[in-house]
This record gives structure tokens, sequence and C-alpha cells, in this order.
């Protein structure tokens, strides 16, 4: 399954305005792109072009809608995440907001994935998944300029394994590891 | 109890040249005098699986009139020395990357940061063309010229300990006794839990962020923790936005404690710098005395 979080022109600006302070070398700074995109509040959710018909898949990419959601606005409460993500998982996910978040970073656009359902054990479950961040970026919230950054893994493509817990709101997702490149 | 949600968003004092930092780097700043041979130090962003973003540093040797800065990868960089002009004022060029650069005597009309520079140092003004003879106007960033600083780490050091940490203002709601089991509102006095900068010798600034409060109601049940500072106790207050603790017991005076947390990082003329060893984390402990009572609720029968 390949699910893509449709790009939006927010990034393209934000990257037309670097360009442009690059080449022009103009003195301003570049207003954010979005104007809102610092904020808790006021960040348009990222779009979703397919859904998964698997619950506990349709759990899953649920819980990378709020990760970008929250990344997106900078935000470690979020209230998406507590949807989505419980007990380490969620403590894990607000600590990396909170560290983009103090170093003025949003990290904006999309992650891909081709996920798999690997098991699914009463009210546990685990998803394998292939996902690509490469087209997920950083921007400095202070002036809305894309910060040029490299993979860690060199691709931006991860082999993710993730496990899932069925509450009452659903497939939420625990736990959380990856293991090198795909 | 429920953990209140509020985080205070950083006050950051921004240089505002070098906000608007070109290139391919997210910050750059060079410490030593940029007649002489300098290093010149960049922090690479590095994106982890989760979305992350930590910084390298890295640095490379640049002489006036070489190839140097970020991006060469060993190799030399054709910055287009060749085709920049001498003129009056301007001292010679280098390159920073493949940029063209100088440094130029008089910083007129730009305004230099309104962080004093450090003792023995001054700002100057770095003008960068994007390549030798490119059309549009150079870059502007403002360096830090003067002696060898010290090491970063004794910088953040230095920086660190300069951080005001004001005394906690404790309060709590019922505000003179608490009741047996019903929620007590704990929470801080907004202006004892916000943003502090300490500023080393050299102008490196430690910024710390408030993050938590793990609170001791006293009584032996342990610790909880809350985002912030808590939500101060008013009517209508959002009771799920609140940082609370029920008593099961009565008391003359239960002695607690409120430990604030504050997550830190160091900025360089602007820009977030990772100093591996550095002091992360920041933390100042108040206690309170909290009596708490019973109370008899007599039903009466018709």
């Amino acid at each position: 399954m390949l699910r893509r979080l449709r790009l939006g022109p927010v990034v393209a600006l934000a990257a037309l305005a670097a360009l442009l302070a690059g080449c022009g070398g103009g003195t301003a700074a570049a207003p954010l792109p979005d104007g809102s995109g610092a904020g808790p509040t006021g960040s348009p959710s990222p779009t979703v072009t397919s859904t998964a018909d698997d619950p506990v898949l349709a759990g899953y990419l649920a819980y990378w809608d709020a990760v970008i959601h929250a990344h997106r606005a900078a935000n470690p409460a979020d209230p998406a995440l507590r949807k989505h993500a419980a007990g380490a998982e969620l403590t894990k996910v607000r600590n990396a907001v909170a560290r983009n978040r103090q170093q003025q970073i949003s990290v904006r656009g999309t992650v891909t994935h081709k996920p798999t359902v690997a098991s699914v054990s009463g009210a546990n479950a685990v998803v394998d998944d292939c996902y690509d961040v490469s087209a997920w970026n950083p921007v400095d919230v202070r002036n809305g300029q894309p910060i040029d950054a490299v993979n860690a893994g060199g691709t931006g493509r991860y082999r993710g394994r993730f496990g899932l817990r069925f509450g009452a709101g659903g497939w939420v997702v625990v736990s959380s590891s990856t293991s090198g490149v795909c | 109890m429920s953990a209140g949600r509020i985080l205070r968003r950083p006050a950051l004092a921004l240089l505002a040249v070098l906000a608007v930092l070109a290139g391919t780097q997210a910050a750059g700043v060079i410490l030593a005098g940029p007649a002489a041979a300098a290093q010149h130090c960049w922090f690479q962003a590095v994106k982890d699986a989760d979305g992350t973003i930590h910084y390298v540093k890295r640095c490379r040797e640049v002489r006036p009139g070489q190839p140097g800065g970020p991006g060469g990868g060993g190799e030399p960089v054709d910055c287009g020395l060749d085709k920049m002009t001498p003129q009056p004022g301007y001292g010679a060029y280098f390159c920073v990357g493949k940029a063209a650069c100088t440094i130029k005597d008089n910083y007129v009309p730009y305004a230099p940061p309104t962080e004093t520079a450090p003792p023995g140092h001054e700002w100057k003004l770095r003008l960068c063309w994007p390549c030798g003879g490119c059309f549009g106007p150079p870059v502007p960033t403002f360096i830090l010229d003067g002696p060898a600083a010290r090491p970063l780490i004794v910088q953040a050091q230095d920086a660190f300990g300069r951080l005001p940490r004001p005394d906690a203002n404790v309060q709590h709601s019922p505000d003179t006794k608490a009741v047996v089991q019903l929620d007590t509102w704990f929470w801080l006095d907004p202006a004892t839990f916000g943003v502090l900068r300490g500023t080393s010798a050299e102008g490196l600034v430690a910024v710390a962020v408030p993050q938590a409060t793990e609170w001791n109601p006293g009584d032996g049940t342990g610790t909880f923790s809350c985002e912030g500072p808590g939500t101060p106790y008013s009517e209508g207050a959002d009771p799920s936005q609140a940082c609370t603790h029920k008593y099961d017991a009565m008391s003359p005076g239960y002695t607690g404690s409120a430990v604030r947390h504050w997550a830190v990082h160091y900025e360089n003329g602007g820009g977030v710098i990772n100093i591996p060893g550095a002091p992360a984390d920041a933390d100042a402990t108040s206690t309170f005395v909290i009596p708490v009572v019973e109370t008899q609720v007599e039903v009466g029968g018709n």
C-alpha cells in the first residue's frame, strides 16, 4: 500500500523564498509561509488522499497524521497526538516535537508509507512500514526559511515497526522502533 | 490529577540580520579574526527518522583568498573570487562555501545586533555574494571578531551559571486549607516559570525553556508532573487542564515541593548551537506547607 500526504503549496513557496534569499541577498526575514504554521492552532491538517480500509492501518496512518500535524505546528501538546498515540510512544513523539520547538523548528511536508499489518493478536497489533521522510523537512519558524538538512539514514526511508493497542478510541500507536533503511 | 498543557513559547531575542543567513547552512558564525586564518564552523542540520533535527558541528579553516567554508568537502571551491572587484572599504575576498565574501569596514546602513559584543570583541559586517559576479545584492551577516574565545563547553557552563532562577510562588486552591477527597489545584505564578537567559562573556546565550513542574503534595503518595506552571483556579476554569491532587488524610500541614524543570539550549549569534556535554536541564525546587482538613456533611432527613 502506498499512501501519500499531499504536499502543500506552502513548502514550495518556502523553497522559492529561500532561493530568492540565496541569490538575491535580501536582508528582510521572510514571513512564515502560511502565517500560522508555528502556532499551536491554525495549522491545516495534512490532506489524506487515500484511506486505509484496515482499521489497524487506519489507526496507524491517523497516528502519522497527528505526528505530522504536531510537528508542523511545533506543538508537543497537540491534542491529536493523544488520540492516536499512547504511553511511551506519546511521550516519545512529544519529546521529538518539543526538541524541534526549542530549536524554533517546524517540520513540514509529507511522509509516504508502505505499511503492512504484521500481526494482530487480540487488542494488540504490529505494523511494519517502509516510510519515507525525505519530503518532510524542517523550516525555521522565525522566518519561514527551509533548513537544509541531511537525512540521518541517508535516503530518508526507514524500516519501522510500530506497536498498536486497541482502546476506546480505536487503534493507537504505543511503541515504535526503526531498524535501518529500506 | 491531570496535567496542564501550557507551554510557553520562547521569546527569543533574534539577531535580525543573522536570521536571514542564506546559502545552504542553518547558521554560521566566525569566532576568529577574518583577516587571518580562521576556523569557520557551521552546524549541519541532520534529520532523524522521527523528524527530530539535531545539529552536527563542522569546521574548516578559512583563509582570505582561499576556498573554504561549508560545502567544500575538502575540495577547492570556486566561489568566483577572480570576478570580484576590490573596492575601498572592503577587505580581501574569501570563500565561504560557494559564496564570495568580504568584510566591510563600515556597516552602515545595516544595524548591528542589539546584543553587546563581549569584551575584546566587536561586531563586523560580512557581505557574501552567492557566487562571483552573480546578480543581486550581497547577503549581510554580522560576525564577532576578536581574540580566540574560550572553548564552547566553558562558555556554555558560564552561560548556564548565569541563568536567573526566580523563587517560585506556589499557589493552591483552596488557598488556606485543602480538603480531604476534594481536588486541590496547584499552580505557580507564571512570572516565576518563564523563559530564562544567561549570557557568557563571549556572548553565548543559554536559553532555558519551561517544561514541566514536578509536584510532591507531601502526603507520601509520590510525585506527579504537570506541563508548565499549571492552571490557576477560577470559576469556570477547565478542570481537565488543571494540575490537581486529592488528599486522603487530614494533616496540620503537609510539606510539599514543586520542582520546576527547564530544557536548556544554547544560541550563538542568534542560531541554535549544539554543545556536547553542556547542561541540558535546569531545575529549581520550592517547598510549601499545606494544611488538610476533613469536612463533614450533615445530611438531614424529613
